[in-house]
């Protein structure tokens, strides 16, 4: 619903609760998440196993930088006030977080999470994947991939290219083009480019061509 | 077109993300189905080699300016398009 709403800079949904949240929910969520087109992260219960099966992943996540979480501990804003008068000394925390950093396995479940977090399917880096792949087959096997050599040396720069570039320039300030995530096709800011009819009716080449 | 269209608006799923972009040689279609994306279209047409561009072009091949004068007047139209400059250059000599 959050992104449904119109919060287009967002990539990524985290999902962080102390109770193991099951596949149907869990399905539900990453299906949902596909829709609008923002990776989901579930931190639950469950989230640190198989290296730290006695923590939850939000708790583990906390003792990765002590420092910060006892700092944003420190800071009343962050206190819910119902819960402010049952908050452990920093003291306390402090020595329950570096008891978790000491367990056998938490620099394998750090890797492990810091492999999870860079692998997970975000928009930006997924058009940046995307157009670096489609660099790629310009350059490497554009005769195979497009039907069409690519040869640098050869290449003609178009007029309509600073059109290009004015219009993206335009739609990224003006719009949310950056997020790209506006569910009305109709307020989404197009840009069509027409290219060359002739693609679509060839000529015939008896026109030009000498018996 | 009408297909790739749809899923291109995100008509296919009320949730789907569409995209800003589209890209097409099919010119009278787009007329045709253009109605479908209503508001904030911005067209950008790209045709033949306009006159600065033919001559880049001719100057990567190595022929003069004037190259225009060589060829039929039937395929200097069609020597501007890139699809088939090349195309024109290699088979000059059979051009009517």
């Amino acid at each position: 619903m959050e992104a449904a709403n119109g919060h287009c800079r967002r990539q990524l949904w985290v999902l962080a609760t102390s109770v193991e949240v099951n596949p149907f929910q869990e399905q539900a969520l990453r299906d949902t998440g596909e829709n609008v087109g923002l990776a989901v992260l579930i931190l639950d219960s469950s989230a640190a196993r198989p290296e730290l099966p006695e923590i939850a992943s939000i708790v583990a996540l906390c003792a990765s930088p002590p420092d910060e979480t006892l700092n944003a501990l420190s800071r009343p804003e962050w206190r819910d006030a119902k819960l402010r008068v049952n908050m452990p000394p920093l003291d306390e925390a402090r020595d329950e977080l570096e008891k978790i950093r000491a367990l056998p396995q938490f620099t394998e479940w750090l890797t492990h999470f810091r492999a999870t977090l860079t692998g997970l399917p975000l928009w930006s880096p997924g058009i940046d994947r995307q157009n670096r792949r489609l660099s790629q087959n310009l350059e490497a096997d554009a005769d195979i991939s497009f039907g069409a050599e690519f040869d640098p040396r050869k290449l003609v720069p178009r007029t309509v290219g600073s059109e290009l570039n004015t219009w993206f320039s335009a739609a990224m300030v003006t719009s949310d083009l950056r997020g790209q995530c506006d569910m009305k096709a109709g307020s989404t800011p197009w840009c069509v480019i027409v290219l060359d009819g002739l693609n679509e009716y060839a000529p015939n080449p008896d026109r030009w061509l000498a018996p | 077109m009408a297909c790739p269209l749809t899923w291109a608006t995100g008509l296919t799923d009320p949730d789907a993300r569409p995209c800003a972009v589209i890209a097409t040689v099919r010119r009278r279609s787009w007329q045709e189905l253009a109605d479908w994306v209503r508001v904030g279209v911005q067209e950008i047409h790209m045709g033949p080699y306009d006159n600065a561009e033919f001559r880049v072009a001719l100057k990567l091949q190595e022929l003069p300016t004037d190259y225009l004068q060589a060829i039929p007047g039937n395929a200097r139209q069609m020597v501007r398009r890139p699809r088939y400059f090349d195309l024109v250059i290699k088979y000059k000599d059979k051009l009517g």
